[in-house]
C-alpha cells in the first residue's frame, strides 16, 4: 500500500448469516415474498473498493441497514470480508456504541483505565489518557461516580473523549457523536480540526451537521454497494434530494 | 483437506500467540470483571470463600454420617472434591455465555478472540483462590500434607486450570453458535455433580465402579485430591488427565481455528 494511503478495501463484500428459519416464518406471515432472506446469508457490502487517502475525513450516510457499520467494522478489522480485501495503516480508534460493556458498576475512572487495557494501551500511556479524557469529556466530580448512573449524554460524553483522546491515525466514529450536546460537538469538531493533518476520520452518521462538521468528503452507501462519492455538500443534496422524494425529510437538517 | 487442517491449525495459533503476548487485554481486565462482580457487596469476593464454606460444610454434615462412616479423611475429600469440582463446572457453565457476554465489546475493537477466553480465565482462577482459604483450612484441621504431597496436588491443579483454557474455548463457539447449548450444559453439570465421586467414593459403587473410572472428571480431580490425602494417585488418572489435554488442546486448536473469525457473526 501506498504510504499516503490509510484504508484501501478492494472489492470488499460481506455476507452475514441469516437466521434462516425466523425469517422464513415472518416473511410467509406478513405475505412478503423475499427469496433472497430465505438464503443461508444476507449480503450487506458488495464489492465496495474504496480508497481513503491520510487527513481526509470522510463521512459515511446512508438510510439504515445500508451497511455503514458493516463496513466501519470490516475496516477495523472485527468483520473479516467474505470476499475481497482490506487494508489499513496506522493505529485505529474506533467507537461502534456508547454502551458500557457490562461496567455498569465501574466508576468512570476505572471505565477510562479498562477501555484503555481493551484498546491494548500500556500503564503510563493509561496515565496520559485519564487527564485528557477527564478534560475533553468535561466529566468533572462525576469521574468517580458509577457508570450506569451517568446521564446519557455524560456517557456519550466519556466514551467519545476515550476514543479521540487515545493515539490514533485512523479514527472510526459510528452514529454516537450526533446524540451528544452542541457544545460538546463543537469542542469534539475542534479537536478534528486542530488534530494533525495526517489524521484520518470516517464517522457514519444520519445528522448532515455531524458530517458537514467533521468531514471534508462523503461516501453514499446504498444497499451494500457504494452509490456515490465525492464533495460533502453535493453528496449531501444528492443524498437528501433521494431521500426527500420519499419522505419530505429534505427540509429538514 | 490438510490444506484446510493447517490452515485452520495456523489461524488458531496465531490469535492465541497474539492474545497471550497482549497481556494487558486480559490480565487487569480479567481481574475488574471478578472484583465488579461483587460491587456494592458487604464481603466482597469474600463471598466465594463463604459460599464455599457453607457447601463443604452442608455436605460434609449431610453426607458425613451415610458415606463417610468410619472415614477419617471424609471431610478432607469432600473439602477438595468440592473446590475441584466447582472450579471446573463453573468453568465450563459460565463458558457458554464467554463470547455471548462481551458481545458489545467483540464487536468494537478487533482484538484477539483468545484474549476474551483468557480473560475468562483469570476470572475462574481468582474464584478458585477465594475458595482456598477453605481449603486450607479443612486441611489444617484434618491432615496436614507434606510440602511434597502440596506440591504434588498443585501440579494436578494446573492441569485442571490448563483444561479449562481448551475447554472453554470450546465450549465458548458452541455456546456463540448454538443458544441452546448453555443449557444443555447446565443440564449435564447438575448431573455429573452427583454421578462424579465428589462427596462419595468410587469403591464404594462396587461392581459399577467402572462408571466412575469411565469419567474423566474422576481423574481430574483424583490428581488433586489424592496427594492431600496422602495417597499418590493412580497411574491411571495421570494417563487420563494428561491424554484429555492434549487430545482436547489439539481438537480446540482445529475447532478455534477454524471456526473463530466466525464467532462475529454469531453474536
Amino acid at each position: 500500500m501506498e504510504p499516503d494511503v490509510a484504508i484501501r478495501l478492494r472489492s470488499v463484500s460481506l455476507r452475514l448469516p441469516a437466521r434462516q428459519r425466523r425469517v422464513r416464518r415472518t416473511a410467509l406471515q406478513d405475505g412478503v415474498a423475499q427469496p433472497s432472506l430465505a438464503r443461508r446469508h444476507v449480503a450487506v457490502l458488495e464489492d465496495v473498493s474504496l480508497t481513503i487517502r491520510r487527513g481526509q475525513r470522510v463521512g459515511v450516510v446512508g438510510d439504515n441497514g445500508a451497511g455503514k457499520t458493516a463496513l466501519l467494522r470490516v475496516i477495523a478489522g472485527i468483520y473479516p470480508p467474505t470476499e475481497g480485501t482490506c487494508e489499513t495503516a496506522g493505529r485505529m480508534s474506533c467507537l461502534f456504541d456508547t454502551s458500557l460493556h457490562g461496567y455498569g458498576d465501574a466508576t468512570a475512572l476505572e471505565f477510562v483505565m479498562l477501555a484503555g487495557l481493551t484498546r491494548g494501551l500500556r500503564r503510563r500511556e493509561i496515565d496520559k489518557l485519564i487527564p485528557a479524557v477527564y478534560r475533553l469529556s468535561e466529566i468533572g466530580r462525576h469521574i468517580h461516580r458509577p457508570t450506569r448512573a451517568l446521564s446519557d449524554g455524560l456517557r456519550t460524553r466519556l466514551v467519545f473523549a476515550i476514543a479521540m483522546c487515545v493515539e490514533w491515525d485512523v479514527l472510526l466514529l459510528d452514529e454516537e457523536i450526533g446524540t451528544s450536546d452542541l457544545r460538546f460537538r463543537e469542542k469534539a469538531r475542534r479537536r478534528i480540526q486542530e488534530a494533525p493533518e495526517a489524521k484520518t476520520l470516517m464517522v457514519c452518521s444520519h445528522d448532515s451537521r455531524v458530517i458537514r462538521d467533521f468531514c471534508d468528503q462523503a461516501v453514499w452507501i446504498h444497499e451494500g454497494r457504494i452509490r456515490a462519492s465525492g464533495d460533502v455538500d453535493e453528496l449531501l443534496a444528492a443524498y437528501r434530494a433521494r431521500v426527500g422524494v420519499k419522505t419530505g425529510w429534505a427540509a429538514a437538517g | 483437506m490438510t490444506r484446510s487442517l493447517s490452515a485452520a491449525l495456523a489461524s488458531g495459533s496465531s490469535d492465541i500467540a497474539r492474545s497471550v503476548r497482549h497481556t494487558a487485554l486480559w490480565a487487569m481486565p480479567g481481574w475488574f470483571d471478578f472484583v465488579l462482580a461483587y460491587r456494592r457487596t458487604l464481603l466482597g469476593p469474600f463471598w466465594e470463600t463463604v459460599a464455599m464454606g457453607v457447601w463443604v460444610a452442608g455436605l460434609g454434615v449431610v453426607f458425613g454420617r451415610s458415606l463417610g462412616e468410619g472415614d477419617q479423611d471424609y471431610f478432607a475429600y469432600v473439602t477438595v472434591g468440592v473446590v475441584a469440582w466447582f472450579y471446573m463446572s463453573s468453568v465450563a457453565t459460565s463458558s457458554a455465555e464467554l463470547f455471548r457476554s462481551k458481545d458489545s465489546m467483540i464487536l468494537s475493537h478487533g482484538n484477539p478472540l483468545y484474549t476474551y477466553v483468557l480473560r475468562h480465565a483469570v476470572v475462574g482462577v481468582a474464584r478458585l483462590l477465594m475458595h482456598m482459604p477453605v481449603l486450607i483450612a479443612v486441611m489444617a484441621v484434618e491432615g496436614r500434607p507434606s510440602l511434597a504431597q502440596a506440591g504434588m496436588s498443585a501440579l494436578g491443579l494446573a492441569s485442571v486450570v490448563f483444561a479449562s483454557l481448551w475447554a472453554s474455548a470450546l465450549i465458548g463457539l458452541a455456546g456463540a453458535r448454538y443458544a441452546d447449548f448453555k443449557h444443555m450444559l447446565v443440564l449435564a453439570t447438575r448431573f455429573l455433580f452427583f454421578a462424579t465421586p465428589v462427596f462419595w467414593r468410587a469403591g464404594s459403587l462396587g461392581d459399577r465402579a467402572v462408571l466412575a473410572a469411565a469419567n474423566p472428571f474422576t481423574h481430574f480431580i483424583d490428581v488433586v485430591r489424592a496427594p492431600l490425602l496422602g495417597e499418590a494417585p493412580s497411574e491411571i488418572a495421570w494417563t487420563v488427565v494428561l491424554a484429555t489435554n492434549v487430545a482436547g488442546a489439539c481438537v480446540a486448536l482445529f475447532f478455534y481455528g477454524r471456526h473463530h473469525r466466525n464467532v462475529v457473526f454469531w453474536l
